[in-house]
């Protein structure tokens, strides 16, 4: 048993034991209508054929539609009855989450980072990474998600607006399908092998007193968590690069509050006594790294672009988490080490840029040159690494 | 007997103000009293008339009235002429008067008895309008009335609707129960009764309308116990009651009641409505003042005095108000505030004409109007007519400009024209022009330029401009004067190898026209004109020839006017030979893409370089007329510089392909050059190179036309080239070029593909620092036990590329977190490195056993160039 969690309502189910999706291709007419289900579990109300279970699903690839006698090999999840990636089936899927702060640059990240990994990161392992859903980060369709999000982001150079509080709308995950060729011993040919990411982008709002039942959910089922931790916010950071006044985007949600919150999110959801640490696997990302690079040392792992080989580089990694750590040290933000060190078991830091250089904040435009990110991709393929999803060099 | 004018004008003026006719009484037209003498007569009519002619220039009513008097006087003395300055006229005048006014009383007599006799009254306001109407005054009146046998009486004032909400019911019950009148509801057997001037019936003094009668008789009607007339009568006692507990006066219930049923009737017959009231049990003395006071326009019903005054006020009918004004009895409660509103009125219109009459004096005409409409809206029929009559402000800003053969007028619209106002401009040469229709018309419309086609040629011109109003009163004029000396035109050069023909077209009004040439050394020397053409021989090949070409005419006293010269350069030239090279390059500018165009000159004929997104249609070498090279796309300005042999010019050329044609222009004709084809792009714009530790990444502002960018930079003596897409560019995030050992320049082209071949743009460049030597260290314990060896370590350097007078620090800082500077921590080793590629240096340290653990150790570059390179963080750190 493969034990998910959906990516659209968050409950956990068995990857091997999937509900059939009717396709309408039966002798009677089958009609599409709103699911209940999928209505009460993720607000959604596009109309479907009909979703059902099967009772040995797990070793076949399709089954008869109760209705319309139609074969049926679209599968979904047998809680909520969305449609899900067929690479869904028997697979490990983790679910990412991505959280910061208002104004931190989780929603530029995420664009910028889902772009990078489709068209740098699949390219350098020699995978096939597109997005997987209809209905990516609640957009219409891929196409959608290319038009609002990447094309005004990487062909207009304009910013995203700011991803507002999540009081009672879900939204969707950005669903990625990670495939490609593993070697296997012995002279065997090589495998496929497919690997569902799931991203859902959460405002810091989101977080704050009374979180909200989505976010509940959303961190109970999380198998990892990236945390987007927005520099400008800490007062040490802006004396040491020269910030411009409408990139602070206030001290309201400082990092160490969302961090406060996300840990005792996790401690009740999970049921973990103070004395215990943590076990998901965190990656502290520092963003917009790149208004520090006037005043970074050009041999610093910093510094450095990401390795070509299509392996995580842990020793690389080691080495920029120091250096993120000593940086952090010298912003005077120590705190946030001593939360992680007491609170979580792994967790690891990252300094990233999305645009690679300071973009125009009160027109809410991309620098000229255009989005240049740096190492934008080091969390997720860190996580992945965790996983066993990638290899380790 | 003295003239006083202001008693003058509160009788005689204020009562004619209103007025469109003078009455006939010259005696007080001209303020005249009998007996006078004709001495007096002298001074008298002098001084009427001195006044008349000073108010009349007034805007005011007061002036209109006396320019009614001024024509009138005009009219009388052209009649009676001297005699009208005689005692004995104005005494035949006051007699014809005496009688005049004794035949107007007996003419109001007649009318008054006709219509009220049978009233046997009449109501004081009646009686003064009817003498208004007739010009009597109030004492011819009061006379006219005795006549008739008529008694004047004051009307009586129509109380308000009642303040009883059943009022309706009240009328109805008293019809069910058959009962006439209010007074017998509470008195049913009261006979005749008084009520105008108070309830009275005549012998039963102690009757009264109020509440106490409401209920004596209330209670009488219970007593006689229900019927259907009963139950009528007690349901209007109750609604009676109701009124008396509200503070209704019943005396004035009761004449609202009797006004109410004699209403409709008194408009059809004064007399029968007089009946019906006596009917109702009114006396007939009570009856007729009734009737008469609803017959009193003041009292009609529909409307009061007052609001009738104020409401004709409101829509700017001040005569009118007046006349309403007059209607309104004198003592009734209206009176004041109309006379008031009326005076008010009244004063802002006097006023508001005065105004503008200062504001036309001062030629003001738009602040004038403004204010003749403010008076329009007190009184159209008084400000009205000014209005009309008042002229528009002249035109704005006049210009002439004499335009070779035609003189062109502008002018601007002043504030206060519209859309309704036309112009009219006219020319003489004498003076200017007085009016629209003095001297010759040359336009009439509402636009604000026109052209005189027709100007007579070194005269002076005097144009003036007039503004019409939509009712054709002409406004001033404004003027402008210019002379048109039209030059010559229509120029053709021919030029030979060693020879410049000149032709040329000029007004037929010119007496000649005169050729100058100006020679090298400044001075001008005249040339022989044949017939609108000159010819010049033997002249330089390649040496330009000034020429300058003055029409001349001869004024209105015959002396000679010049007009502007005509510049015509020409250089002799022989055949041109085509130009065989022509270079196109693009080149680096701030606005654009721009190229550099160069040649070397073959003959002296005049190089023309031209160029056209189309090849051109001619081979090399041939032969084409000037307006065939004038079609063929656009001339390439810009200025012409001399290299060498060579000459080269810069010019700013739009995105895309380019045919650049060189044409030789010489004196029999034009050859065209050899083309070059230039595809042409806007270069990249904000390029910015980002250091990192081994590379550097580019980024730049990529020109719309552009989809594909070439790289290049020459780093260590090695040169590469890269071409990069757009849509490359967008996936990785920028262009990435490895840093050398030394400083380079990247330079970066945007590239455009047309006809199969690539063009690029002028280039932009960034300088990128070199990066130092890269020197790695690995640090190892210095027992073969490991770290369970002791404190000791061995650090080992090495340089692939080597390196020289490279000082290295290393140091061990206590603490969870790496040291960043070479001074965080206990120095362990300070040594020079100078490596050969390949080669390394190891040094033995010692950790002291003051640095606790957890530490780090970590080497540092303390002087030299070179880029250190940490090992792996498990050989650094110790936790």
């Amino acid at each position: 048993m493969a034990r998910v969690a959906c990516p659209f309502c968050f409950r956990h189910i068995d990857s091997t034991r999937l509900a059939f999706q009717c396709t309408g291709n039966g002798a009677a007419a089958c009609v599409r209508e709103e699911d209940e289900l999928r209505v009460a579990l993720t607000g959604n109300h596009v109309v479907t054929y009909p979703t059902f279970e099967s009772p040995d699903s797990r070793f076949k690839t399709s089954a008869p539609c109760p209705k319309c006698g139609g074969a049926a090999r679209r599968r979904a999840c047998p809680a909520c009855h969305t449609a899900l990636p067929i690479d869904f089936v028997g697979s490990d899927s983790p679910m990412i989450g991505l959280v910061g702060a208002a104004g931190s640059g989780k929603t530029v990240l995420m664009t910028v980072l889902v772009h990078q990994l489709r068209e740098v990161v699949g390219r350098r392992f020699g995978a096939d990474i597109r997005l997987a859903t209809d209905h990516p980060d609640g957009q219409e369709g891929i196409v959608a998600w290319q038009d609002q999000r990447e094309k005004p982001l990487f062909e207009g150079g304009t910013l995203p607006p700011q991803t507002q509080a999540n009081q009672q709308a879900r939204r969707e995950p950005i669903v990625l399908r990670w495939r490609q060729e593993v070697p296997r011993p012995m002279g065997l040919r090589s495998a496929t092998r497919s690997t569902v990411l799931s991203f859902v982008d959460t405002a810091g709002e989101d977080l704050n007193d009374e979180a909200t039942t989505f976010s509940l959910q959303y961190l109970a089922v999380a198998d990892a968590l990236v945390v987007v931790l927005d520099p400008f916010m800490l007062p040490g950071a802006r004396e040491q690069a020269n910030i411009p006044r409408d990139a602070v985007f206030g001290d309201r949600y400082v990092p160490l509050d969302v961090l406060g919150r996300i840990t005792e999110l996790l401690r009740t959801q999970h049921g973990i006594r103070t004395r215990h640490k943590i076990k998901i696997p965190m990656a502290l990302v520092f963003t917009k790294i790149d208004a520090f690079y006037p005043v970074l040392d050009r041999s610093s792992p910093l510094m450095t672009g990401a390795s070509p080989l299509p392996v995580y580089d842990e020793e690389a990694g080691q080495a920029v988490h120091e250096n993120v750590l000593a940086l952090v040290h010298a912003w005077g933000a120590d705190d946030i080490d001593r939360h992680m060190c007491l609170n979580y078991r792994t967790f690891r830091y990252f300094a990233v840029s999305a645009l690679g250089a300071p973009p125009d904040y009160g027109r809410a435009r991309v620098a000229s040159g255009g989005v240049q990110p740096h190492r934008v991709e080091d969390p997720v393929l860190w996580l992945l690494s965790k996983e066993g999803a990638v290899a380790t060099a | 007997m003295t003239f006083d004018e202001r008693a003058y004008e509160n009788t005689f003026v204020r009562r004619h103000r209103a007025s469109t006719t003078l009455s006939d009484d010259l005696l007080e037209r001209y303020a005249i009293s009998l007996p006078v003498t004709e001495a007096e007569l002298a001074g008298h009519l002098a001084a009427v008339r001195a006044y008349w002619n000073r108010r009349s220039a007034s805007l005011t009513a007061a002036g209109q009235v006396c320019k009614m008097c001024r024509a009138a006087d005009e009219v009388l003395v052209q009649k009676h002429g001297a005699h009208l300055a005689t005692a004995r006229f104005w005494e035949n005048e006051g007699s014809s008067r005496r009688d005049a006014s004794a035949a107007a009383i007996a003419r109001l007599a007649g009318q008054l008895r006709e219509t009220y006799g049978p009233l046997g009254a009449v109501t004081d306001g009646i009686l003064t309008q009817l003498a208004g109407a007739l010009r009597l005054e109030r004492p011819q009146a009061e006379a006219a009335a005795r006549q008739a046998g008529l008694t004047l009486v004051r009307a009586v004032e129509i109380p308000d609707a009642p303040r009883v909400p059943q009022y309706g019911t009240l009328t109805a019950k008293l019809g069910q129960a058959s009962v006439r009148s209010v007074p017998a509801l509470l008195h049913p057997d009261i006979g005749r009764f008084s009520i105008v001037d108070g309830f009275a019936v005549e012998g039963r003094p102690g009757l009264r309308l109020d509440g106490a009668a409401v209920d004596e008789q209330t209670q009488a009607l219970d007593r006689r116990g229900g019927s259907v007339r009963n139950n009528a009568l007690t349901d209007a006692l109750r609604i009676v009651r109701s009124a008396a507990n509200a503070g209704q006066d019943l005396r004035d219930l009761a004449l609202y009641h009797l006004v109410q049923s004699v209403e409709a009737a008194v408009r059809l017959s004064a007399t029968a409505a007089t009946s019906m009231l006596e009917e109702l049990g009114l006396t007939h003395a009570d009856a007729a003042v009734l009737v008469l006071s609803l017959l009193d326009t003041a009292r009609s019903p529909g409307a009061t005095g007052l609001s009738r005054v104020t409401g004709l006020l409101a829509e700017g009918r001040l005569n009118e108000a007046r006349q309403a004004l007059v209607a309104i009895p004198s003592g009734h409660a209206d009176r004041e505030a109309a006379e008031a509103e009326v005076a008010n009125a009244e004063e802002r219109l006097a006023g508001l004409l005065a105004d503008a009459e200062r504001a036309l004096a001062r030629q003001d005409e738009a602040h004038a109007a403004t204010l003749l409409r403010e008076a329009v809206g007190i009184s159209a029929d008084d400000a009205g007519p000014y209005l009309l009559a008042l002229p528009p402000p002249p035109p704005d800003e006049v210009r002439v400009v004499p335009d070779g053969r035609k003189v062109t007028v502008f002018w601007r619209a002043a504030p206060g024209h519209d859309g309704s106002t036309t112009y009219a401009v006219a020319r003489r040469e004498d003076r200017d022009p007085a009016d629209a229709r003095d001297g010759a018309a040359v336009y009439r419309g509402t636009a604000s330029t026109c052209e005189d086609t027709t100007a007579p040629v070194a005269r002076r011109l005097r144009y003036a401009v007039f503004a019409l109003s939509a009712h054709g009163v002409c406004s001033r004029a404004t003027t402008a004067a210019a002379i048109s000396v039209p030059p010559v035109y229509d120029v053709v050069t021919d030029v030979g190898p060693g020879e410049v023909a000149v032709r040329w077209s000029v007004h037929g009004a010119a007496d000649h026209v005169e050729v100058t040439r100006r020679t090298a050394g400044g001075t001008a020397a005249a040339v022989p004109v044949s017939h609108r053409s000159c010819h010049l021989s033997g002249l330089p090949e390649g040496e330009a020839v000034h020429l300058g070409l003055r029409a001349v005419y001869l004024d209105e006293d015959g002396r000679p006017v010049a007009s502007p010269a005509v510049g015509v350069t020409a250089t002799p030239r022989s055949a041109a030979r085509p130009l065989p090279g022509l270079a196109v390059v693009p080149v680096e500018g701030a606005d654009g893409a721009r190229v550099r165009v160069s040649w070397t000159p073959v003959d002296h004929s005049d190089v023309r370089i031209r160029r056209s997104g189309s090849p051109p249609p001619w081979q090399y070498g041939a032969a084409v007329g000037a307006e065939a090279m004038e079609a063929f796309g656009t001339e390439v300005g810009g200025r012409r510089v001399s290299r060498g042999d060579g000459v080269e010019l810069e010019t700013s050329v739009p995105p895309g392909v380019h045919h650049f044609v060189p044409f030789s222009v010489g004196g029999t004709g034009i050859a065209v050059g050899r083309a070059v084809t230039l595809g042409s792009t806007e270069p990249v714009r904000r390029l910015v190179a980002t250091p990192f530790d081994t590379y550097a990444t580019l980024s730049w502002e990529w020109p719309p036309t552009a989809r594909l960018a070439e790289v290049a930079s020459t780093v260590d003596g090695r040169t590469t080239r890269e071409t990069i897409g757009l849509g490359e560019y967008r996936a990785v995030g920028g262009a990435r070029v490895q840093l050398g050992r030394t400083a380079c320049t990247v330079e970066v082209r945007a590239v455009v593909l047309a006809g199969g071949q690539s063009y690029v743009s002028a280039p932009a460049s960034v300088r990128l620092g070199g990066a130092p030597p890269t020197v790695r260290y690995e640090v190892a314990p210095a027992s073969a036990l490991g770290r369970l060896g002791g404190r000791g370590r061995r650090v080992t350097f090495r340089a692939d590329e080597g390196c020289s007078a490279v000082r290295v620090r290393m140091i061990a800082a206590p603490g969870r977190v790496m040291p960043t500077t070479p001074d965080a921590g206990v120095v362990l080793l300070d040594a020079r490195l100078d490596l050969t590629p390949g080669s390394s240096a190891e040094h033995p340290v010692v950790i002291p056993r003051s640095v606790k653990r957890p530490y780090w150790v970590r080497c540092f570059v303390v002087a030299g160039a070179a880029r250190l390179l940490d090992p792996q963080v498990a050989s650094l750190k110790e936790p």
